[in-house]
Protein backbone atom coordinates (compact mmCIF):
# COMPACT_ATOMS: atom_id res chain seq x y z
CA UNK A 1 0.00 0.00 0.00
CA UNK A 2 2.88 2.32 0.86
CA UNK A 3 4.33 1.76 -2.62
CA UNK A 4 1.15 3.26 -4.06
CA UNK A 5 1.52 6.26 -1.78
CA UNK A 6 5.07 6.91 -2.98
CA UNK A 7 4.00 6.53 -6.59
CA UNK A 8 1.22 9.08 -6.10
CA UNK A 9 3.62 11.43 -4.30
CA UNK A 10 6.19 11.26 -7.09
CA UNK A 11 3.50 11.83 -9.75
CA UNK A 12 2.39 14.88 -7.75
CA UNK A 13 5.96 16.12 -7.71
CA UNK A 14 6.23 15.74 -11.49
CA UNK A 15 3.06 17.80 -11.97
CA UNK A 16 4.35 20.42 -9.54
CA UNK A 17 7.74 20.55 -11.26
CA UNK A 18 6.13 21.05 -14.67
CA UNK A 19 3.83 23.79 -13.31
CA UNK A 20 6.80 25.47 -11.60
CA UNK A 21 8.82 25.31 -14.83
CA UNK A 22 5.98 27.01 -16.74
CA UNK A 23 5.66 29.64 -13.98
CA UNK A 24 9.40 30.41 -14.19
CA UNK A 25 9.64 30.32 -18.00
CA UNK A 26 6.51 32.40 -18.56
CA UNK A 27 7.00 34.63 -15.51
CA UNK A 28 7.03 37.85 -17.53
CA UNK A 29 3.65 37.30 -19.14
CA UNK A 30 1.90 36.34 -15.88
CA UNK A 31 -0.10 38.91 -13.93
CA UNK A 32 0.30 39.39 -10.18
CA UNK A 33 -2.30 36.73 -9.30
CA UNK A 34 -0.57 34.08 -11.42
CA UNK A 35 2.87 35.19 -10.27
CA UNK A 36 1.69 34.66 -6.69
CA UNK A 37 0.25 31.29 -7.64
CA UNK A 38 3.52 30.40 -9.40
CA UNK A 39 5.38 31.26 -6.20
CA UNK A 40 2.97 29.03 -4.27
CA UNK A 41 3.69 26.16 -6.67
CA UNK A 42 7.46 26.64 -6.36
CA UNK A 43 7.18 26.77 -2.55
CA UNK A 44 5.00 23.65 -2.62
CA UNK A 45 7.53 21.86 -4.85
CA UNK A 46 10.53 22.75 -2.68
CA UNK A 47 8.83 21.88 0.61
CA UNK A 48 7.19 18.70 -0.70
CA UNK A 49 10.59 17.53 -2.04
CA UNK A 50 12.29 18.27 1.22
CA UNK A 51 9.47 16.60 3.20
CA UNK A 52 9.64 13.50 1.01
CA UNK A 53 13.41 13.36 1.40
CA UNK A 54 13.15 13.63 5.19
CA UNK A 55 10.38 11.03 5.29
CA UNK A 56 12.52 8.63 3.22
CA UNK A 57 15.36 9.20 5.70
CA UNK A 58 12.99 8.51 8.58
CA UNK A 59 13.39 12.08 9.93
CA UNK A 60 10.42 13.97 11.37
CA UNK A 61 9.27 16.53 8.78
CA UNK A 62 6.51 18.25 10.78
CA UNK A 63 8.51 21.49 10.94
CA UNK A 64 8.23 21.69 7.16
CA UNK A 65 4.48 20.99 7.34
CA UNK A 66 4.10 23.87 9.84
CA UNK A 67 6.13 26.19 7.63
CA UNK A 68 4.20 25.18 4.52
CA UNK A 69 0.82 25.75 6.22
CA UNK A 70 1.83 29.34 6.98
CA UNK A 71 3.31 30.03 3.53
CA UNK A 72 0.40 28.33 1.77
CA UNK A 73 -2.10 30.43 3.68
CA UNK A 74 -0.26 33.70 2.99
CA UNK A 75 0.24 33.01 -0.73
CA UNK A 76 -3.26 31.65 -1.39
CA UNK A 77 -4.84 34.53 0.58
CA UNK A 78 -2.91 37.02 -1.55
CA UNK A 79 -3.91 35.07 -4.67
CA UNK A 80 -7.62 35.35 -3.74
CA UNK A 81 -7.10 38.97 -2.70
CA UNK A 82 -5.89 39.60 -6.26
CA UNK A 83 -8.60 37.66 -8.13
CA UNK A 84 -11.63 38.72 -6.07
CA UNK A 85 -11.88 42.43 -6.80
CA UNK A 86 -15.49 42.90 -5.78
CA UNK A 87 -17.05 43.60 -3.36
CA UNK A 88 -14.68 46.05 -1.70
CA UNK A 89 -15.82 44.68 1.69
CA UNK A 90 -14.13 41.35 0.88
CA UNK A 91 -10.79 43.05 0.38
CA UNK A 92 -11.26 45.10 3.55
CA UNK A 93 -12.12 41.94 5.46
CA UNK A 94 -8.95 40.28 4.12
CA UNK A 95 -6.82 42.99 5.76
CA UNK A 96 -8.04 41.77 9.15
CA UNK A 97 -8.71 38.08 8.57
CA UNK A 98 -5.41 37.11 6.90
CA UNK A 99 -3.10 38.48 9.65
CA UNK A 100 -5.29 36.97 12.41
CA UNK A 101 -5.25 33.49 10.82
CA UNK A 102 -1.52 33.76 10.05
CA UNK A 103 -0.90 34.76 13.68
CA UNK A 104 -2.96 31.81 14.89
CA UNK A 105 -0.92 29.42 12.66
CA UNK A 106 2.30 30.78 14.21
CA UNK A 107 0.90 30.59 17.75
CA UNK A 108 -0.28 27.02 17.13
CA UNK A 109 3.23 26.05 16.06
CA UNK A 110 4.92 27.81 18.96
CA UNK A 111 2.50 27.37 21.84
CA UNK A 112 -0.45 25.08 21.16
CA UNK A 113 0.37 21.90 19.22
CA UNK A 114 4.11 22.47 19.00
CA UNK A 115 6.52 21.95 16.13
CA UNK A 116 7.00 18.23 16.85
CA UNK A 117 3.32 17.40 16.29
CA UNK A 118 1.15 17.58 13.22
CA UNK A 119 -0.58 20.98 13.12
CA UNK A 120 -4.14 19.68 12.69
CA UNK A 121 -5.76 22.80 14.25
CA UNK A 122 -4.11 25.35 12.02
CA UNK A 123 -4.45 23.06 8.95
CA UNK A 124 -8.20 22.77 9.61
CA UNK A 125 -8.62 26.51 10.12
CA UNK A 126 -6.55 27.31 7.03
CA UNK A 127 -8.56 24.81 4.95
CA UNK A 128 -11.86 26.29 6.09
CA UNK A 129 -10.75 29.85 5.30
CA UNK A 130 -9.35 28.96 1.86
CA UNK A 131 -12.45 26.84 1.03
CA UNK A 132 -14.59 29.91 1.89
CA UNK A 133 -12.48 32.07 -0.46
CA UNK A 134 -12.81 29.46 -3.19
CA UNK A 135 -16.59 29.19 -2.83
CA UNK A 136 -16.83 32.99 -2.78
CA UNK A 137 -14.77 33.22 -5.97
CA UNK A 138 -17.08 30.75 -7.76
CA UNK A 139 -20.10 32.68 -6.48
CA UNK A 140 -18.67 35.97 -7.83
CA UNK A 141 -17.93 34.44 -11.24
CA UNK A 142 -21.49 33.10 -11.54
CA UNK A 143 -22.90 36.41 -10.33
CA UNK A 144 -20.95 38.46 -12.88
CA UNK A 145 -22.05 36.15 -15.75
CA UNK A 146 -19.09 37.12 -17.90
CA UNK A 147 -18.00 34.76 -20.70
CA UNK A 148 -14.84 32.92 -19.64
CA UNK A 149 -11.52 34.22 -20.94
CA UNK A 150 -8.36 32.08 -20.99
CA UNK A 151 -7.43 33.69 -17.66
CA UNK A 152 -10.89 32.94 -16.27
CA UNK A 153 -10.65 29.31 -17.39
CA UNK A 154 -7.23 28.93 -15.79
CA UNK A 155 -8.51 30.50 -12.56
CA UNK A 156 -11.51 28.13 -12.56
CA UNK A 157 -9.17 25.14 -12.94
CA UNK A 158 -7.00 26.36 -10.05
CA UNK A 159 -10.05 27.04 -7.92
CA UNK A 160 -11.50 23.59 -8.71
CA UNK A 161 -8.17 21.99 -7.71
CA UNK A 162 -8.07 23.96 -4.47
CA UNK A 163 -11.65 23.20 -3.44
CA UNK A 164 -11.47 19.49 -4.35
CA UNK A 165 -8.21 19.00 -2.45
CA UNK A 166 -9.00 21.10 0.61
CA UNK A 167 -12.63 20.01 1.05
CA UNK A 168 -11.79 16.33 0.50
CA UNK A 169 -8.86 16.51 2.89
CA UNK A 170 -10.58 18.62 5.55
CA UNK A 171 -11.53 15.65 7.74
CA UNK A 172 -8.13 14.03 7.22
CA UNK A 173 -6.36 17.18 8.47
CA UNK A 174 -8.91 17.63 11.24
CA UNK A 175 -8.26 14.15 12.63
CA UNK A 176 -4.64 13.78 11.51
CA UNK A 177 -3.26 14.21 15.04
CA UNK A 178 -5.70 11.58 16.36
CA UNK A 179 -5.06 9.20 13.45
CA UNK A 180 -1.28 9.37 13.84
CA UNK A 181 -1.39 8.88 17.60
CA UNK A 182 -4.32 6.54 18.25
CA UNK A 183 -4.69 4.58 15.01
CA UNK A 184 -1.34 4.71 13.21
CA UNK A 185 -2.10 1.60 11.13
CA UNK A 186 -5.39 3.12 9.98
CA UNK A 187 -3.99 6.44 8.79
CA UNK A 188 -2.32 5.02 5.66
CA UNK A 189 -5.50 4.64 3.51
CA UNK A 190 -6.53 8.15 4.53
CA UNK A 191 -3.18 9.59 3.52
CA UNK A 192 -3.29 7.68 0.24
CA UNK A 193 -6.70 9.23 -0.39
CA UNK A 194 -5.22 12.62 0.53
CA UNK A 195 -2.39 11.91 -1.92
CA UNK A 196 -4.88 11.12 -4.70
CA UNK A 197 -6.76 14.38 -4.07
CA UNK A 198 -3.43 16.22 -4.00
CA UNK A 199 -2.48 14.66 -7.34
CA UNK A 200 -5.87 15.64 -8.87
CA UNK A 201 -5.42 19.23 -7.67
CA UNK A 202 -1.87 19.39 -9.03
CA UNK A 203 -3.02 18.05 -12.41
CA UNK A 204 -5.65 20.82 -12.48
CA UNK A 205 -2.98 23.38 -11.51
CA UNK A 206 -0.75 22.11 -14.32
CA UNK A 207 -3.60 22.40 -16.83
CA UNK A 208 -4.23 25.95 -15.63
CA UNK A 209 -0.56 26.88 -16.00
CA UNK A 210 -0.44 25.36 -19.50
CA UNK A 211 -3.56 27.33 -20.42
CA UNK A 212 -2.22 30.64 -19.15
CA UNK A 213 1.40 30.04 -20.16
CA UNK A 214 0.83 28.86 -23.70
CA UNK A 215 -2.32 30.71 -24.75
CA UNK A 216 -1.74 31.77 -28.35
CA UNK A 217 -2.33 35.30 -29.61
CA UNK A 218 -5.12 35.78 -32.13
CA UNK A 219 -4.68 34.30 -35.60
CA UNK A 220 -3.29 36.81 -38.12
CA UNK A 221 -5.93 35.74 -40.62
CA UNK A 222 -9.46 36.95 -40.82
CA UNK A 223 -11.61 34.52 -42.70
CA UNK A 224 -15.11 35.28 -43.74
CA UNK A 225 -17.38 32.63 -45.17
CA UNK B 1 -12.28 -4.10 23.30
CA UNK B 2 -14.59 -1.11 23.89
CA UNK B 3 -11.72 1.24 22.88
CA UNK B 4 -11.16 -0.68 19.62
CA UNK B 5 -14.90 -0.52 18.87
CA UNK B 6 -14.97 3.23 19.56
CA UNK B 7 -11.88 3.73 17.38
CA UNK B 8 -13.37 1.82 14.46
CA UNK B 9 -16.64 3.75 14.84
CA UNK B 10 -14.70 7.01 14.69
CA UNK B 11 -12.76 5.81 11.66
CA UNK B 12 -16.04 5.04 9.88
CA UNK B 13 -17.32 8.50 10.79
CA UNK B 14 -14.11 10.14 9.51
CA UNK B 15 -14.39 8.11 6.29
CA UNK B 16 -17.99 9.25 5.85
CA UNK B 17 -16.97 12.84 6.51
CA UNK B 18 -14.19 12.64 3.94
CA UNK B 19 -16.48 11.00 1.40
CA UNK B 20 -19.28 13.55 1.90
CA UNK B 21 -16.90 16.51 1.71
CA UNK B 22 -15.24 15.11 -1.43
CA UNK B 23 -18.60 14.53 -3.08
CA UNK B 24 -19.80 18.00 -2.08
CA UNK B 25 -16.65 19.59 -3.51
CA UNK B 26 -16.98 17.60 -6.71
CA UNK B 27 -20.69 18.45 -7.03
CA UNK B 28 -19.88 22.10 -6.44
CA UNK B 29 -17.20 22.15 -9.13
CA UNK B 30 -19.48 20.30 -11.58
CA UNK B 31 -22.36 22.65 -10.81
CA UNK B 32 -20.08 25.64 -11.41
CA UNK B 33 -18.86 24.25 -14.72
CA UNK B 34 -22.39 23.39 -15.82
CA UNK B 35 -23.65 26.87 -14.89
CA UNK B 36 -20.69 28.50 -16.64
CA UNK B 37 -21.34 26.53 -19.81
CA UNK B 38 -25.04 27.38 -19.69
CA UNK B 39 -24.29 31.09 -19.23
CA UNK B 40 -21.75 30.95 -22.04
CA UNK B 41 -24.21 29.19 -24.32
CA UNK B 42 -26.95 31.73 -23.56
CA UNK B 43 -24.55 34.61 -24.21
CA UNK B 44 -23.31 33.00 -27.42
CA UNK B 45 -26.88 32.39 -28.62
CA UNK B 46 -27.78 36.01 -27.89
CA UNK B 47 -24.63 37.18 -29.67
CA UNK B 48 -25.36 34.97 -32.69
CA UNK B 49 -28.94 36.29 -32.84
CA UNK B 50 -27.68 39.87 -32.61
CA UNK B 51 -25.11 39.29 -35.34
CA UNK B 52 -27.68 37.55 -37.53
CA UNK B 53 -30.06 40.45 -37.09
CA UNK B 54 -27.32 42.99 -37.87
CA UNK B 55 -26.32 41.01 -40.94
CA UNK B 56 -29.93 40.84 -42.14
CA UNK B 57 -30.22 44.59 -41.69
CA UNK B 58 -27.00 45.14 -43.60
CA UNK B 59 -28.11 42.77 -46.39
CA UNK B 60 -31.41 44.60 -46.70
CA UNK B 61 -29.60 47.94 -46.71
CA UNK B 62 -27.32 46.74 -49.49
CA UNK B 63 -30.26 45.41 -51.51
CA UNK B 64 -32.20 48.65 -51.10
CA UNK B 65 -29.06 50.65 -51.92
CA UNK B 66 -28.50 48.65 -55.11
CA UNK B 67 -32.14 48.97 -56.15
CA UNK B 68 -32.05 52.71 -55.57
CA UNK B 69 -28.73 53.04 -57.43
CA UNK B 70 -30.15 51.09 -60.33
CA UNK B 71 -33.29 53.25 -60.41
CA UNK B 72 -31.30 56.50 -60.25
CA UNK B 73 -28.86 55.26 -62.93
CA UNK B 74 -31.72 54.33 -65.24
CA UNK B 75 -33.51 57.64 -64.62
CA UNK B 76 -30.29 59.55 -65.27
CA UNK B 77 -29.56 57.61 -68.42
CA UNK B 78 -33.07 57.25 -69.89
CA UNK B 79 -34.74 60.41 -68.72
CA UNK B 80 -32.20 63.13 -68.00
CA UNK B 81 -29.69 61.81 -70.55
CA UNK B 82 -32.19 61.65 -73.39
CA UNK B 83 -33.58 65.10 -72.55
CA UNK B 84 -30.08 66.56 -72.59
CA UNK B 85 -29.55 64.97 -76.00
CA UNK B 86 -32.75 66.60 -77.27
CA UNK B 87 -31.52 69.97 -75.92
CA UNK B 88 -28.19 69.37 -77.68
CA UNK B 89 -29.98 68.66 -81.00
CA UNK B 90 -32.05 71.81 -80.62
CA UNK B 91 -28.85 73.71 -79.99
CA UNK B 92 -27.50 72.49 -83.31
CA UNK B 93 -30.66 73.75 -84.97
CA UNK B 94 -30.19 77.13 -83.34
CA UNK B 95 -26.54 77.29 -84.32
CA UNK B 96 -27.43 76.55 -87.95
CA UNK B 97 -29.74 79.60 -88.13
CA UNK B 98 -28.36 82.62 -89.87
CA UNK B 99 -28.55 86.34 -88.92
CA UNK B 100 -27.18 85.81 -85.42
CA UNK B 101 -25.16 88.43 -83.66
CA UNK B 102 -21.61 87.54 -82.59
CA UNK B 103 -22.64 87.66 -78.97
CA UNK B 104 -25.48 85.16 -79.56
CA UNK B 105 -23.08 82.81 -81.39
CA UNK B 106 -20.68 82.95 -78.42
CA UNK B 107 -23.49 82.25 -75.93
CA UNK B 108 -24.71 79.32 -78.02
CA UNK B 109 -21.18 77.87 -78.16
CA UNK B 110 -20.87 78.17 -74.38
CA UNK B 111 -24.25 76.51 -73.83
CA UNK B 112 -23.33 73.70 -76.22
CA UNK B 113 -20.08 73.08 -74.36
CA UNK B 114 -21.92 73.10 -71.04
CA UNK B 115 -24.51 70.64 -72.35
CA UNK B 116 -21.74 68.31 -73.54
CA UNK B 117 -20.08 68.44 -70.13
CA UNK B 118 -23.43 67.78 -68.42
CA UNK B 119 -24.12 64.81 -70.71
CA UNK B 120 -20.67 63.38 -69.90
CA UNK B 121 -21.17 63.94 -66.18
CA UNK B 122 -24.62 62.33 -66.28
CA UNK B 123 -23.22 59.33 -68.13
CA UNK B 124 -20.33 59.02 -65.69
CA UNK B 125 -22.60 59.21 -62.63
CA UNK B 126 -25.00 56.73 -64.21
CA UNK B 127 -22.12 54.33 -64.98
CA UNK B 128 -20.71 54.67 -61.49
CA UNK B 129 -24.06 53.86 -59.99
CA UNK B 130 -24.61 50.80 -62.13
CA UNK B 131 -21.93 49.87 -64.64
CA UNK B 132 -23.73 48.99 -67.89
CA UNK B 133 -20.74 46.83 -68.75
CA UNK B 134 -21.64 44.54 -65.84
CA UNK B 135 -25.21 44.16 -67.01
CA UNK B 136 -24.33 43.73 -70.68
CA UNK B 137 -20.97 41.94 -70.76
CA UNK B 138 -20.50 40.42 -67.30
CA UNK B 139 -18.18 40.73 -64.32
CA UNK B 140 -14.80 40.38 -66.04
CA UNK B 141 -15.54 43.07 -68.63
CA UNK B 142 -16.85 45.39 -65.91
CA UNK B 143 -13.76 44.82 -63.75
CA UNK B 144 -11.52 45.45 -66.76
CA UNK B 145 -13.32 48.71 -67.45
CA UNK B 146 -13.05 49.67 -63.77
CA UNK B 147 -9.29 48.95 -63.70
CA UNK B 148 -8.70 50.88 -66.92
CA UNK B 149 -10.69 53.80 -65.55
CA UNK B 150 -8.65 53.89 -62.34
CA UNK B 151 -5.32 53.38 -64.16
CA UNK B 152 -6.14 56.31 -66.47
CA UNK B 153 -6.32 58.66 -63.48
CA UNK B 154 -2.57 58.04 -62.89
CA UNK B 155 -3.07 57.62 -59.14
CA UNK B 156 -2.24 53.93 -59.24
CA UNK B 157 -1.19 51.34 -61.77
CA UNK B 158 -3.33 48.22 -61.99
CA UNK B 159 -2.05 44.95 -63.38
CA UNK B 160 -5.25 43.26 -64.56
CA UNK B 161 -4.96 39.68 -65.73
CA UNK B 162 -7.60 37.13 -66.69
CA UNK B 163 -6.03 33.70 -66.31
CA UNK B 164 -9.07 31.71 -67.39
CA UNK B 165 -12.45 32.69 -68.73
CA UNK B 166 -14.39 29.55 -69.42
CA UNK B 167 -17.68 30.30 -67.68
CA UNK B 168 -20.15 33.02 -66.82
CA UNK B 169 -21.83 34.24 -63.66
CA UNK B 170 -25.53 33.98 -64.28
CA UNK B 171 -26.74 35.62 -61.09
CA UNK B 172 -26.59 39.39 -61.61
CA UNK B 173 -26.61 40.12 -57.86
CA UNK B 174 -23.62 37.84 -57.23
CA UNK B 175 -21.62 39.54 -59.97
CA UNK B 176 -22.62 42.97 -58.68
CA UNK B 177 -21.57 42.09 -55.11
CA UNK B 178 -18.16 40.81 -56.22
CA UNK B 179 -17.75 43.90 -58.40
CA UNK B 180 -18.55 46.18 -55.44
CA UNK B 181 -16.08 44.30 -53.21
CA UNK B 182 -13.27 44.83 -55.73
CA UNK B 183 -14.34 48.46 -56.12
CA UNK B 184 -14.07 48.86 -52.32
CA UNK B 185 -10.66 47.14 -52.27
CA UNK B 186 -9.32 49.49 -54.95
CA UNK B 187 -10.75 52.51 -53.16
CA UNK B 188 -9.17 51.35 -49.85
CA UNK B 189 -5.81 50.64 -51.51
CA UNK B 190 -5.72 54.19 -52.88
CA UNK B 191 -7.29 56.04 -49.95
CA UNK B 192 -5.89 54.20 -46.90
CA UNK B 193 -3.08 52.06 -48.30
CA UNK B 194 -1.62 54.75 -50.55
CA UNK B 195 -0.64 51.94 -52.91
CA UNK B 196 1.29 52.58 -56.12
CA UNK B 197 0.60 49.21 -57.69
CA UNK B 198 -2.37 46.89 -57.57
CA UNK B 199 -2.68 43.50 -59.17
CA UNK B 200 -5.95 41.77 -59.92
CA UNK B 201 -5.86 38.21 -61.25
CA UNK B 202 -9.06 36.42 -62.17
CA UNK B 203 -9.85 32.84 -63.05
CA UNK B 204 -13.39 31.96 -64.04
CA UNK B 205 -14.33 28.40 -64.94
CA UNK B 206 -17.73 26.75 -65.19
CA UNK B 207 -17.44 25.65 -61.54
CA UNK B 208 -15.54 28.40 -59.73
CA UNK B 209 -14.55 32.03 -59.69
CA UNK B 210 -11.25 32.89 -58.01
CA UNK B 211 -9.92 36.40 -57.66
CA UNK B 212 -6.50 37.26 -56.24
CA UNK B 213 -6.11 40.88 -55.29
CA UNK B 214 -2.95 42.46 -53.91
CA UNK B 215 -1.46 45.90 -53.42
CA UNK B 216 1.90 47.31 -52.30
CA UNK B 217 0.34 49.80 -49.89
CA UNK B 218 0.78 50.44 -46.18
CA UNK B 219 -1.03 47.29 -45.15
CA UNK B 220 -2.70 46.94 -41.76
CA UNK B 221 -2.82 44.86 -38.61
CA UNK B 222 -5.40 42.10 -39.05
CA UNK B 223 -5.88 41.76 -35.28
CA UNK B 224 -6.90 45.40 -35.10
CA UNK B 225 -9.23 44.91 -38.05
CA UNK B 226 -10.83 41.87 -36.40
CA UNK B 227 -11.55 43.94 -33.29
CA UNK B 228 -12.66 47.13 -34.98
CA UNK B 229 -14.31 46.76 -38.36
CA UNK B 230 -15.32 49.88 -40.20
CA UNK B 231 -18.43 50.25 -42.33
CA UNK B 232 -16.45 49.48 -45.50
CA UNK B 233 -15.20 46.17 -44.09
CA UNK B 234 -18.67 45.28 -42.82
CA UNK B 235 -20.07 45.98 -46.26
CA UNK B 236 -17.41 43.79 -47.86
CA UNK B 237 -18.25 40.97 -45.44
CA UNK B 238 -21.95 41.30 -46.10
CA UNK B 239 -21.51 41.30 -49.85
CA UNK B 240 -19.23 38.26 -49.64
CA UNK B 241 -21.87 36.51 -47.51
CA UNK B 242 -24.62 37.51 -49.92
CA UNK B 243 -22.60 36.10 -52.82
CA UNK B 244 -21.92 32.94 -50.73
CA UNK B 245 -18.22 33.38 -51.43
CA UNK B 246 -15.14 32.92 -49.22
CA UNK B 247 -12.76 35.76 -48.51
CA UNK B 248 -9.27 35.39 -47.07
CA UNK B 249 -7.40 38.52 -46.13
CA UNK B 250 -3.70 38.68 -45.39
CA UNK B 251 -1.87 41.83 -44.42
CA UNK B 252 0.82 43.18 -42.15
CA UNK B 253 1.80 46.79 -41.51
CA UNK B 254 4.07 48.09 -44.31
CA UNK B 255 3.75 44.84 -46.25
CA UNK B 256 0.75 45.56 -48.45
CA UNK B 257 -2.46 43.58 -48.53
CA UNK B 258 -3.54 40.36 -50.22
CA UNK B 259 -7.06 39.09 -50.66
CA UNK B 260 -8.44 35.92 -52.15
CA UNK B 261 -12.07 35.59 -53.16
CA UNK B 262 -13.31 32.11 -53.94
CA UNK B 263 -16.77 31.33 -55.18
CA UNK B 264 -18.35 28.03 -56.16
CA UNK B 265 -20.67 28.60 -59.10
CA UNK B 266 -23.92 26.68 -59.40
CA UNK B 267 -23.51 24.05 -62.12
Amino acid sequence: MLENYWMISYSTLVCLALSAAIAILKYRRLDIAFKTFGLYIITNLVIENAALFLARQGINNYALVHLFTLLEFILLSFFYFEIIRKPAAFRKMMYFLAPIVALYIICNTLFIQGIDQINSYSETLENLVIISFSIFYFYRVLLEQEPQTIRGQALSLINSGIIIYLAGSLFIFMFSAYLLQSAPEAHIPFFIFNGILNLISKILFLLAMIKIGFSKPKSPFVKTE
Amino acid sequence: MEQIFQDSELLVLISFGILIMSLLALAFVLFFNFSQKRILKEKMDAQVQKLKHQQELLHNNILIQEKERSRIAKDLHDDLGSKLNVIKLNMYQLQKQKNKSEQTTQILTDIKSLINTTIDTTRRISHDLLPPMLENFGLIAALKELCEGVSNTDTVSINFEVRKEEGTIDQQMVALNIFRVIQEFISNSIKHGQAAEISLHIALTKEILEINYSDDGKGFDLDLLANKKGLGMKNIESRINMAKAKLTLNSKPNQGMKANIYLNLPV
